[in-house]
């Protein structure tokens, strides 16, 4: 649980290292991680001293949503996905704060935002990915951040969809955990591919190589 | 908070939704990469076509440019030599109209022998064939000289002769640099410098208002502000040799070409 939670410091780290050599896209993500860690923290010191640290959570949920759709958004190519994924960023707030205030309650799990939160990000990694597809570009996509940055999402957000709508205690504990890693795991190799690209292509000289 | 016993279904249901998520990612690593790899195999077939054909119609037409030099040299020259022989005999006639439209006819075509020579050095540069790219390049620059741009030629050390194909583009891709330095660039100074130690090295440098590589690639060739790179692309290409592309807007423009040349000792 606690490597869990502390997984979050490794892409932070990296993308804090890393920042000033990010592309934009990267750069959310960066940030993101950076609102995360205080949440993070407040959370599992909330848990420790037994208090109700499910508010946090959502408003963590609007963060998490907003942040992953702007990452989305900045990588599709086509306008109408992009429009979609504005609106749904825009929707899916009000959805939240509407959940939070009338429908599931303030200090109640939040599991209708969190369930819909994991078919949206679902529903964008698999438009990310069929617009890779079509687009024939990418010729080593283990290469490509935005691959491990969706990778990280679909497993993340697959694996908890169904636990997120029958929230159990036990098995949130263990299988959140792991996936949770496995998104942090995912979220710095992005970082690192990023940087590494960006000091590539700034290196390339212009004209032909004999 | 609720506790319960691990659900079997909702365990099946969560280890069916990763599987799922882990398959799709792996069916795009494998699948992706299979397609593309395919794809940019055609695209490399059809690029070196391409080239192929671009090869062929830089031969083509330097072979007809080399036709159309020594036509001009051998045949309508020495016609118009003849021509000007036969104008002699007018000379010693008494009529002094004759004569004099003798002369004036003579000095006209004095003026087409010139102009036939400069056209058909400007298609076949004889100091190239005879003595080298280094002395034809000398005689490039003094010929583009003027008060307005200063087009000065340095040579640092012997320049070897090679392959007559690689000479030929080389010098053609000094003239259009040189062109493009004094009618796009403006500028007032341009050195063209060679050097040959393991390679062959041909700098053309000037001070003018520089340019935009990546910018002026995207243009069409159509369009003057090509700057004919295209052209010098190719022959680049043709060759086998680099270019390195160094501009500095209001600063000017530094253009580095490199050729390997094989030991002519073995």
């Amino acid at each position: 649980m606690y490597i869990s939670v502390s997984s979050v410091l490794l892409p932070a780290i990296i993308g804090l290292v890393k920042f000033s050599n990010l592309s934009k896209i990267l750069k959310t993500l960066g940030i993101f991680l950076f609102i995360v860690i205080p949440i993070e923290g407040t959370a599992t010191y909330l848990a420790l001293n037994n208090m109700n640290n499910l508010t946090l959570l959502h408003g963590y949920t609007i963060i998490e949503f907003t942040f992953l759709s702007a990452m989305f958004y900045q990588s599709f190519d086509h306008k109408s996905l992009r429009k979609s994924t504005l609106a749904l960023i825009v929707a899916f707030s009000a959805f939240a704060i509407v959940n939070a205030f009338f429908i599931q309650g303030i200090d109640q799990l939040n599991s209708y935002s969190r369930g819909t939160e994991c078919v949206l990000i679902i529903l964008m990694s698999l438009a990310y990915f069929y617009e890779i597809f079509k687009g024939m570009k990418i010729l080593r996509l283990e290469q490509h951040p935005m691959f491990w940055v969706t990778t990280g999402a679909l497993l993340y957000f697959s694996g908890n969809l169904l636990l997120f709508l029958f929230y159990r205690s036990d098995m949130w504990a263990i299988i959140h955990s792991v996936l949770n890693i496995i998104l942090n795991v995912c979220f710095a190799i992005a970082i690192l591919k990023d940087a590494k690209k960006r000091n590539e292509s700034w290196n390339q000289p212009h004209g032909i190589q004999p | 908070m609720e506790s319960a016993a691990w659900d079997p279904t909702l365990v099946a249901g969560i280890l069916g939704m990763s599987l799922l998520a882990f398959a799709i990612i792996l069916f795009m690593l494998i699948y992706q990469r299979k397609l593309v790899s395919q794809q940019l195999q055609v695209q490399q077939m059809e690029a070196k076509l391409q080239k192929e054909l671009v090869n062929a119609a830089i031969q083509a037409q330097e072979k007809e440019r080399k036709r159309i030099a020594q036509d001009l040299h051998d045949e309508v020259g020495a016609m118009l030599s003849t021509v000007k022989l036969s104008l002699n005999s007018f000379t010693k006639n008494t009529d002094n109209e004759v004569v004099q439209r003798a002369q004036e006819t003579k000095s006209y075509i004095d003026e087409t022998i010139t102009t036939v020579r400069n056209i058909s050095r400007d298609l076949l540069p004889a100091t190239l064939e005879r003595l080298g790219l280094g002395d034809a390049l000398e005689e490039l620059c003094e010929k583009l000289d003027s008060p307005e741009t200063r087009v000065q030629f340095h040579q640092m050390n012997e320049v070897t002769r090679f392959a007559p194909q690689s000479e030929l583009a080389l010098y053609r891709i000094s003239l259009e640099l040189i062109n493009n330095a004094i009618k796009h660039a403006n500028a007032s100074e341009v050195n063209v410098s060679i050097t040959q130690t393991d390679q062959l090295q041909l700098v053309v440098e000037d001070n003018g208002d520089g340019f935009d590589y990546e910018a002026a690639k995207q243009k069409p060739s159509s369009e003057l502000g090509g700057l004919g790179l295209k052209n010098i692309e190719s022959r680049i290409n043709f060759i086998g040799a680099g270019i390195h592309y160094d501009s500095i807007p209001k600063k000017g423009t530094k253009v580095t070409i490199t050729l390997h040349i094989p030991n002519q000792n073995h």
